[in-house]
């Protein structure tokens, strides 16, 4: 009875650890991908504005590539 | 089995902490218009108001780029029909014209209503993250569980 109610429980624990992973962690560490690729443009020798125009075309490209897929 | 999905989730969780203490800007050095340099004690003084809204479009920029790529993954990977994701590239697409706008409205040295523009676009975008974050996970979570137990 106890490894039943055990094994219910873990299950649920499991259950919200993928929720919390899912709805926060993977959403984070993918938007941390872009933020550190964004840094790097500086440490390359762009000037802030050449980062910003970068920053600025590839938002643009990344938006034309979704419109691509969905066509 | 479910060991490793406990420590990968975990894993996943705790960076994702690591994430939210994170406030450094994306460039380190201001942009050139918001600094002023006194000609005769060549002291520099930077406009906070400007590099404020400056970093905020740059993080708009990026946080745009990150969900369009996120719904991109998505679709491909076939968690979403095109018409789900449909609604979200029609939502980027109305955020990235605020964008754009936010750019414009700092060109012109208008810097507290480019530092508001960007800001509460990305406020709209951090809720849309969450919601397509949300919508996934659902997806993902039955073919997980469907593993684990």
């Amino acid at each position: 009875m106890s490894s039943v109610l055990a094994g219910a429980a873990g299950k649920i624990l499991v259950s919200e650890i993928l929720n919390y992973a899912f709805a926060s962690g993977e959403t984070l560490l993918e938007r941390k991908a872009e933020i550190d690729a964004a840094r790097a443009l500086e440490a390359q020798g762009m000037t802030p504005e050449q980062v910003m125009a970068t920053l600025n075309d590839q938002r643009k490209a990344a938006h034309q590539d979704l419109g691509d897929a969905l066509k | 089995m479910k060991k490793l999905f406990a420590v990968a989730t975990l894993a996943l969780a705790v960076a994702g902490c690591g994430i939210f203490g994170d406030t450094k800007p994306i460039t380190k050095d201001v942009p050139a218009t918001c600094k002023t340099i006194d000609p005769q004690t060549k002291v520099v003084t930077v406009n906070a108001i400007c590099a404020a809204a400056f970093e905020a479009i740059d993080q708009a920029n990026v946080l745009l780029r990150s969900v369009d790529r996120m719904v991109l993954g998505k679709l491909k990977a076939g968690i979403w029909t095109k018409a789900q994701a449909q609604v979200y590239y029609d939502q980027t697409g109305k955020l990235g014209a605020k964008v754009d706008e936010a750019i414009a409205i700092f060109s012109r040295g208008d810097y507290v209503s480019a530092q508001a523009q960007a800001a509460a676009t990305q406020q709209l975008l951090l809720i849309l993250e969450k919601e397509i974050a949300a919508a996934a996970k659902s997806a993902a979570i039955d073919v997980l569980e469907l593993l684990i137990i």
